[in-house]
């Protein structure tokens, strides 16, 4: 009896002692990650909602912290096996380029303010994850200032200083469990001589009496423009001018709307127009317009 | 009187109109004519110019052809070919001005942005113009034109217009190098006469009265000036001269006044040359611009054949008459005829007996 008593209390230990070196094990990781203890419970790990600034007390707690701390013996085991358990990657959203959005190919300025949402329930790891420009990384955690992320809100800023041509950008995001999330846009960048491409109007042909048509075009960088609608025999019956920077004079995509109406106050009659859209003198991009009524 | 009134009522009833479709032949008719300002109002017997003023056409003397090509903006290019003869009846012309624009892309919205689909259309409008003009008295002139308008975007369901209106004209010669001339172009309002589309939609053509002059001040030159007024448009200039150094070699310039809103002008130049050999013309004129130069300026050609006078052919100066100083008549020289050695007969000629009254006699005394 005593035997089988010794044995039952050997074989308790034994299991003790692996949980012990199993925590000690989770504990033992190098990588930080940023997880906030009070979105453990036991429905698994919810949003983050740390109240944390900067990269050393962003609440990144390793699992050294959670096995020695809050999150000692049980918790922090039922903590590990949350995030063993999350597949979900991180989400990355609201990436814009001086606060637009963009597509592939699209036209940005080089000191571009690239700007981005990337979270994640179980913590985002600020080493592994970062902004990747034409395969040169600067992770989060080496951001220098004026590039940010928070952690709390997972709002990510980054000032872009790219050169003329065009530039591969991604953001990568990492998680506790090493789910990943990438953005990747291709984007131009040209300094040089002012021109818009992808010009169209929308629609074509444009019925003034359905709403107002779009004049849309892509500039290769902020500049004064001035938009011309001429008739089928040259006669000019609309125009307007927009500031660079503003929209219709700045980088990248640009839309215009038109309500059908001439500088003469009448409504255009059907037939063809001839849009000119014009910088510093000179006739940049042509588009024709159907009008059909 | 009752026709001269019902004349200047259809001249201007279509100033109430409100419309809004174009009318290709504002574009100018003839490289001259552009060259020289787009004044044509009051050119007389001009085979361009009776597109414009129908009156015009009542001074052609005789056979009358032409043609004219540009390319605007290399967006539309125009052709025009047109043509005028002299009849018992009045004088006639014939014109077609056509223009094409190809490469309307068909767009839609992805992603918030409006994108090309690859497809396209094109575009074509089209003006056919019969003139009639005839003397009213010596030197007054009365035209009328009826124009027929297609338009028309291809693979556009309901894409195509028609329709037609009318110029009325009249030309006063008010003195051997004056003409004056007054035309009313698409009189008629858009309830009358609209261009109807497939899609349903019904629009005039704006109506638009020029008011020109043509002045000779000495040999060889010419002055033109044409004044237009159309319904919210301000009133604008066209002005022009042309000069021949030699009868066969014209040289043209002109201004342009285009209306760019409601209340304001934009002033543009034209030039351009003229050849001439027996009545066959070859017209150039460079339209010039300022408003967007690198683009909007155009090149015209015109080749024309123009049977009796030249078009706007520089007439003389009033002739002055002053008293010249007193010469010495020179009296024709008498010269002595020969008379012939030989002696004719000449002819009998039947001399008249003379009437021989008999004397009575003396009453004799008893």
């Amino acid at each position: 009896m005593k035997k089988i008593l010794f044995i039952q209390r050997l074989l308790l230990t034994i299991l003790l002692v692996s949980c012990i070196k199993i925590s000690s094990g989770f504990a033992g990781q190098s990588t930080s990650y940023i997880i906030n203890p009070s979105a453990i419970s036991s429905g698994g790990i919810k949003s983050s909602s740390a109240n944390n600034s900067n990269l050393t007390s962003l609440g990144l707690i390793s699992f050294s912290n959670i096995s020695s701390s809050n999150y000692s013996g049980l918790s922090g085991f039922l903590v590990a096996l949350a995030i063993a358990g999350d597949t979900i990657p991180p989400s990355i959203s609201g990436v814009k380029f001086d606060g637009r959005e963009v597509v592939k190919n699209d036209f940005i300025k080089g000191d571009a303010l690239l700007t981005a949402v990337v979270q994640d329930d179980t913590g985002i790891s600020l080493e592994a994850s970062g902004v990747v420009i034409d395969n040169n990384t600067v992770s989060f955690s080496n951001f220098v200032s004026p590039a940010s992320y928070d952690a709390t809100s997972g709002n990510m800023a980054y000032q872009l200083s790219l050169t003329s041509g065009s530039h591969t950008i991604q953001i990568k995001a990492l998680d506790l469990n090493n789910n990943s999330s990438t953005y990747v846009q291709t984007l131009e960048v040209d300094t040089g001589e002012i021109k818009a491409v992808s010009a169209f109007v929308f629609p074509n042909p444009y019925n003034p009496n359905q709403g107002k048509a779009k004049f849309a075009y892509q500039l290769n960088r902020d500049a004064n423009v001035t938009l011309y609608l001429f008739n089928e025999i040259n006669q000019l019956v609309w125009q307007r001018s927009f500031p660079a920077g503003g929209n219709g004079g700045q980088t990248g995509y640009n839309e215009i709307e038109w309500d059908g109406v001439t500088d003469f106050g009448e409504q255009a009659g059907n037939g063809a127009y001839f849009l000119r859209i014009v910088s510093g003198g000179k006739v940049i991009s042509k588009v024709k317009v159907a009008v059909l009524k | 009187m009752k026709k001269l009134s019902l004349i200047i009522i259809l001249l201007f009833i279509g100033q109430a109109v409100l419309a809004s479709s174009i009318d290709p032949l504002a574009l100018g008719v003839g490289a001259r004519m552009v060259a020289m300002g787009r004044t044509a109002a009051a050119d007389p017997g001009n085979i361009n110019s009776i597109f414009v003023n129908p009156a015009n056409a009542a001074d052609l003397e005789g056979l009358g052809l032409t043609s004219m090509y540009t390319n605007l903006s290399e967006d539309i290019s125009y052709t025009l070919l047109g043509g005028g003869n002299k009849t018992n009846f009045g004088n006639l012309g014939l014109a077609y001005l056509g223009s094409t624009s190809g490469g309307f892309q068909l767009t839609t919205i992805e992603a918030g942005r409006v994108v090309g689909t690859g497809g396209s259309f094109d575009y074509s409008s089209s003006v056919i113009c019969l003139v009639y003009g005839r003397e009213y008295k010596k030197d007054l002139a009365f035209g009328a034109s009826l124009k027929l308008f297609n338009k028309g975007f291809s693979s556009i369901a309901g894409g195509t217009g028609s329709g037609y209106n009318m110029d009325l004209g009249v030309i006063w010669k008010a003195r051997p190098n004056l003409t004056i001339g007054l035309a009313q172009q698409n009189t008629l309002p858009a309830s009358v006469a609209p261009i109807k589309w497939g899609t349903g939609a019904s629009e005039g053509i704006p109506f638009n009265t020029k008011l020109g002059l043509n002045y000779v001040p000495r040999e060889k030159i010419l002055l033109a000036a044409d004044l237009n007024y159309a319904a919210n448009n301000p009133l604008n200039f066209h002005g022009g001269i042309e000069w021949k150094p030699i009868e066969w070699l014209a040289i043209r310039g002109g201004i342009d006044q285009v209306p760019t809103s409601s209340s304001q002008n934009n002033t543009n130049y034209t030039t351009g040359v003229g050849l001439s050999y027996k009545g066959f013309c070859f017209d150039y004129a460079y339209y010039y611009d300022t408003l967007l130069s690198s683009t909007n300026s155009a090149h015209f050609f015109s080749f024309s054949y123009q049977f009796a006078s030249a078009p706007k052919k520089a007439l003389p100066a009033p002739a002055v008459i002053q008293p010249k100083p007193e010469k010495e008549i020179k009296r024709p020289v008498r010269k002595t005829i020969e008379v012939p050695s030989v002696k004719k007969p000449l002819p009998k000629v039947k001399k008249p007996k003379p009437k021989i009254k008999k004397a009575e006699p003396p009453a004799t005394k008893p």
